[in-house]
């Protein structure tokens, strides 16, 4: 920089020239000053650069600024799409937007929700399914359980959107399972079965074996209008003993097989149900079996 | 023992089908009347007689096509020897559960005092005559002999 040269007396007061002279020099040593300071700054700029540049490098490669760029446009578009009402809305029902995402980010349903996309990944390995499948399929607890949940929630659904849009309208059967029993609660277990049917179980034993006597074979052999003899004995005898040692009552053939009589024999000895009668005045329970 | 009716109880067994599995049930249900005290007859017609026919029932096969009960496909229930191998496998559950077979259902119903016809017309229709019957058959009759010794039964047909 050279001095200035407007000064329009530069001769006539010596005294003035050395003031000047010392103000150029002072204003040469800020500018050397100010020079300094501007090269100092472009070292710390060129080491700011250098040391920077490959973190923003990096930054570059793993995608961040592609992404900003995509986040920006997403924004954009958000912007474009919405308009001021809609973000007073957004904000009147922020509590209730966090709560459904906090219900969604549950660990039980974020699970339910990873099973499900596993399930579409793989959807091109599934084979079709016809009806019949269908309901064959409706068997399988799972899927039952299944059922009744996607119907508690397409109730919910019907119920939000259906009429006027009140949202307490009383829960009515899904069209999806009218003419069909009634689906349990939702993810509640299916009904306990009934309890076992005790018709069934086998009437008890009608005779006490430990009540007979001779006397009580007697007085029923008579009631069923037969006079004891020998063979009837030998059959009664055998009957008890097997009974005795088998614990079972024998049928008409196994008593012939046993005793060693003919089955018409003992169809002579003991009229209108050889086995039964017998059994009774033998004082051991009726035969089972229909052999 | 003790029926509300005092008339004696009476059934009458139209057999008419001569399957080893076919014909268990009008034996068997025979037998049992008898063991109740109840009076039981078996009219055996068309291929029921073969039941009562000397040199059948000891051969008397499960008919496995067109049965829907059958555990066996149809289309393999048809090929050969799959009648006869079921029809075995039948005759040895029969055995382990110490059933009798049918010609010892018919000595058992024969002693037990079931009556046991066979039919005229199947037995001209089949070319038999009464010495290719078992000895247990009472007689051979007609279907209206039928009904006169039938007087008051239930008349079940199997």
């Amino acid at each position: 920089m050279t001095a200035p040269t407007h000064d329009p007396t530069p001769t006539h007061d010596p005294t003035q020239l050395d003031r000047i002279e010392r103000k150029l020099d002072q204003i040469l040593a800020q500018h050397a000053a100010l020079g300094e300071l501007v090269d100092d700054g472009m070292h710390i700029a060129r080491a700011a650069t250098a040391g920077w540049s490959p973190a923003l490098l990096e930054l570059e490669r793993k995608g961040w600024f592609a992404m900003g760029a995509e986040l920006f446009h997403v924004v954009d578009e958000a912007v474009a799409a919405y308009t001021p009402a809609d973000v007073r809305g957004l904000a009147d029902h922020v509590v209730e937007i966090l709560d459904t995402v906090r219900n969604l980010t549950q660990p039980d349903v974020l699970a339910i929700a990873n099973d499900a996309t596993d399930v579409l990944h793989h959807a091109d390995q599934v084979e079709g399914v016809g009806p019949v499948a269908m309901l064959s399929a409706t068997r399988d607890e799972d899927v039952r359980r299944g059922l009744a949940v996607m119907l508690e929630v397409l109730r919910k659904v019907g119920q939000a959107t259906g009429g006027d849009g009140t949202p307490a309208r009383r829960p009515q059967p899904s069209p999806v399972v009218a003419g069909r029993a009634p689906v349990p609660p939702a993810a509640s277990p299916p009904a306990a079965p009934a309890t076992p049917d005790t018709r069934l179980e086998a009437p008890p034993a009608d005779d006490a074996t430990d009540t007979w006597t001779r006397e009580v074979a007697l007085a029923r052999a008579t009631e069923a209008g037969i006079t004891l003899t020998d063979a009837h004995w030998v059959v009664l005898d055998w009957m008890r003993a097997e009974h005795a040692s088998t614990g079972v009552s024998p049928n008409v053939r196994r008593i012939s097989q046993g005793a060693d009589v003919p089955i018409a024999d003992l169809y002579r000895l003991f009229p209108n149900g050889p086995g039964r009668t017998a059994a009774r005045i033998a004082g051991i329970p009726k035969p089972a079996g229909c052999i | 023992m003790s029926h509300l009716s005092t008339e004696p109880r009476r059934i009458a067994l139209i057999c008419s089908k001569g399957g080893l599995d076919e014909c268990y049930p009008a034996l068997i249900m025979a037998n049992a009347a008898r063991m109740s005290g109840i009076e039981a007859q078996i009219f055996f017609t068309f291929y029921g007689l073969d039941v009562v026919t000397e040199a059948r029932v000891d051969r008397l096969h499960v008919n496995m096509v067109g049965n829907p009960a059958s555990p066996i496909p149809p289309f393999v229930a048809g090929l050969p020897g799959m009648e006869l191998m079921a029809s075995s496998m039948m005759r040895h559950k029969l055995a382990d559960l110490d059933l009798p077979t049918p010609r010892e259902m018919l000595q058992i119903l024969s002693a037990a005092g079931c009556r046991l016809w066979g039919c005229e017309l199947a037995m001209t229709m089949f070319g038999r005559t009464r010495a290719d019957l078992v000895p247990e058959v009472d007689d051979v009759i007609t279907a209206t002999d039928f009904y006169d010794k039938t007087p008051g039964h239930h008349i079940v047909f199997v």
